[in-house]
């Protein structure tokens, strides 16, 4: 089995990406080897990723060490990734940052398409809306309520099941 | 600000919760934005089973006139609901009929509240009590119930691009049903157990042109052999069945000879139960 450690990258090799703000990093190989898009901008003297700042492309990069050695999931194993809630320790105090933060990482992982960081985000931000109100979910994510009275009171009763599912 | 992250972002997180409805609920009422987003999660499989008469009051709303004309003979008058926000059944994976009580049946649940139980019915009426139950017209309700049934489904068919799964297991008009899911392709599951199956035949020419249905279940219909061969000689020609149930259908030995013929030839069928079908010692091979 390829567990992105083998074949062309050796544990000493390292790769240079530069961040769209061109900040360099200079990472494991075996971290490039095992997200595809990290590997395209491998190499090329004036290659930077564009979109993640130095800031951000930081903490994504500090994340893919910390889980170099993790098996690589099959992919199409959406909904078994997806129900499995259960956040690490050390990826739950990875992702106490400021909303900001939380929100340009999960951009990131999606636009460098790293899946495992990016099922973490949303889970992250998921289990900060479990059991609030619609007001209280707003608030915490400064979102203005567009619907009129009417269509809101009609919307309810159309869902209302749901709400004591 | 959230707001930075597209659609298909916001749809990853709300997947996560994709089976906690209380939340759902709320983030429904967050934002028109959120609304659009979440709306096709929440009511992808709320149909799983069909409980809730709040929700089969909502599907009845939506009926054509087509469906609707499939209540008037059981006079059914649908009261005037105003027409929903959303397409709801167009959202729908997972739709499941299954014989069950009346408290846990949405559909005759609603019957109830509307009012149609039958002049003869007792009123205390219990379930449980023998006595309240023969007095009770069950076959005039139960009819009622099915057309119901019948003509949610068929708005279902009409309606949802995205439905995998069909359960109806209890005997609702399975011939025209067969009828209406020939022309189905997005169905890869299909379980008419129990169904007093009748229309083999044409059940025998959807698994022989159909080319999504991976899983089929079609146990305890007491079908017999000779009614199951045409099922059987289907099976030569369909190269997507995956898994087949066929227990409790008397298949006996002529049945068990047959079906081995077909696992010899079929290369893509990987799960086969033909339990309590009296397949005798010429059948033991399994």
């Amino acid at each position: 089995m390829d567990n992105g450690t083998s074949n062309s990258a050796s544990e000493n090799e390292t790769i240079t990406l530069k961040s769209c703000d061109g900040i360099e990093f200079h990472i494991d190989a075996r971290i490039a080897n095992r997200y595809t898009l990290l590997n395209n901008w491998n190499g090329g003297e004036s290659a930077c990723i564009p979109n993640v700042n130095g800031k951000v492309l930081e903490k994504v990069l500090e994340w893919c060490e910390h889980h170099i050695n993790d098996p690589q999931l099959n992919c199409g194993d959406d909904d078994s990734r997806r129900r499995n809630t259960i956040i690490e320790e050390w990826d739950e105090n990875f992702l106490s940052c400021d909303q900001d933060m939380l929100f340009e990482i999960i951009l990131a992982a999606n636009y460098l398409e790293i899946k495992p960081l990016l099922d973490l985000g949303c889970k992250t931000v998921a289990n900060m809306m479990k059991s609030k109100s619609p007001e209280e979910i707003r608030s915490a994510f400064n979102i203005d309520n567009d619907y009129t009275p009417e269509e809101e009171e009609q919307f309810r009763k159309e869902n209302e099941w749901a709400e004591d599912y | 600000m959230i707001t930075i992250l597209p659609d298909e972002c916001l749809l990853g997180i709300f997947n996560t919760l994709r089976i906690n409805y209380r939340t759902l609920f709320s983030c429904l009422f967050v934002s028109r934005h959120w609304c659009r987003i979440i709306i096709s999660i929440l009511w992808s499989e709320p149909t799983k089973y069909f409980d809730d008469l709040r929700l089969v009051r909502i599907y009845l709303s939506a009926l054509n006139a087509e469906e609707q004309a499939l209540l008037i003979p059981f006079d059914i008058v649908l009261p005037n609901y105003s027409s929903p926000l959303f397409e709801y059944s167009s959202f729908a994976t997972y739709v499941g009929f299954y014989f069950v009580d009346r408290d846990t049946d949405g559909v005759k649940n609603w019957l109830c509240k509307e009012g149609y139980e039958d002049v003869h019915m007792n009123n205390d009426y219990n379930y449980y009590d023998d006595y309240s139950y023969y007095n009770y017209d069950y076959h005039n309700f139960n009819e009622k119930a099915n057309a119901i049934k019948y003509s949610l489904i068929s708005m279902f068919l009409r309606t949802s691009k995205k439905l995998k799964h069909l359960n109806v297991n209890e005997p609702i008009y399975n011939k025209i049903l067969i009828e209406k899911l020939q022309k189905n392709t997005t169905i890869t599951s299909l379980k008419l157990r129990i169904n007093n199956l009748e229309s083999i035949e044409l059940l025998s020419e959807f698994i022989d042109k159909n080319t999504t249905l991976t899983s089929l279940d079609i146990s305890r219909n007491a079908l017999g052999f000779k009614e199951m061969q045409k099922l059987i000689k289907a099976l030569h020609e369909n190269t997507t069945l995956i898994s087949l149930n066929l227990d409790y259908n008397s298949l006996f030995s002529k049945g068990g000879n047959a079906l081995a013929e077909i696992l010899c030839k079929n290369t893509t069928l990987t799960s086969l139960s033909v339990r309590q079908n009296q397949l005798g010692s010429q059948g033991s091979w399994f």
